[in-house]
């Protein structure tokens, strides 16, 4: 009796677990065939109410964009015809902008190491995999590195982001097991780029 | 109580069955991540040795018989050759 009660539990657990990675496998690969940004957005909104960390600050540099494009017209217009007084409360404006995106670009860099924690500790890949991503990143920083000093990094830049795409594709695939872990490297891929290229040793 | 404990220890071994990678599927990863073909996602007959200097050596055969060694520097660069 005992033991058809572990095997009945046993079959629960295995019914229970596998559908739902066979739901998040089915999403991030849905997510890569139709290869819209926007749906991973709102995917990333929905984390963020359950209060994961990356997407809130993945979130915080939308408003940045979103401000900036609100501010576009507006700008045509007070140049045309606005008194000084409200350019100059545009110019604060502006200046409390500039505040914003220098916080958020802290909060992104905090982001990358937070990120950097949780593909060290995922159990979505091994040890060897992860090794091998390593030393996959560490080439192509040194690549970076080695284009810069010969001033050809310009010349070279749409190179070296095909292969930090192909990269950051490889890893997504490979954590299809950690769905939320594949959805904010793939979100915070601008970030990362940027990070590799300030990378200096 | 018994039998509480029998399902507790149950679900306590099959969850993290269900999500963790083994060491023959990590090694087959790492094969295909260097470009070479590893079918089944999966290896077996693994042999595993370490220098002194910390670097390790892995060999290991992928389901259509192809050999491979998997060289990891002791500062963790991973190198993958085959073997036949």
């Amino acid at each position: 009796m005992d033991l058809f009660v572990v095997a009945a539990t046993c079959m629960a657990v295995l019914f229970l677990a596998f559908p739902l990675y066979a739901d998040g496998q089915s999403c991030s690969k849905a997510e890569r065939a139709s290869g819209q940004p926007a749906k991973v957005e709102t995917s990333v909104e929905a984390a963020n109410k359950e209060g994961s960390e990356l997407p809130v600050k993945a979130l915080e540099s939308k408003p940045v964009i979103k401000r900036e494009k609100r501010e576009a017209p507006v700008k045509a217009v007070a140049s045309e015809a606005l008194p000084r007084q409200e350019k100059g409360s545009k110019q604060s404006e502006a200046a409390k902008a500039d505040a914003d995106d220098a916080h958020a670009v802290q909060q992104i860099s905090v982001d990358i190491e937070g990120l950097k924690t949780r593909l060290q500790e995922t159990d979505a890949i091994g040890v060897f995999t992860k090794l091998a991503i390593r030393s996959d990143i560490l080439d192509l920083v040194a690549e970076i590195n080695r284009h810069r000093k010969k001033n050809r990094l310009e010349q070279k830049i749409t190179e070296m982001r095909a292969s930090f795409d192909g990269l950051l594709l490889k890893m997504v695939a490979l954590l299809e097991r950690d769905p939320d872990l594949s959805r904010d490297l793939y979100v915070s891929r601008e970030s990362i780029w940027k990070s590799l290229l300030e990378v200096k040793v | 109580m018994k039998r509480f404990l029998m399902v507790l220890l149950a679900v306590m071994f099959m969850v993290p069955a269900a999500h963790a990678v083994t060491k023959a599927e990590d090694i087959a990863t790492t094969i295909m991540l260097r470009g070479y073909a590893c079918p089944g996602r999966t290896v077996s007959n693994i042999s595993e040795r370490e220098d002194a200097r910390g670097n390790k050596t892995i060999q290991a055969t992928c389901a259509d018989g192809a050999r491979y060694q998997i060289n990891v520097s002791a500062d963790g660069r991973v190198t993958v050759q085959r073997l036949n």
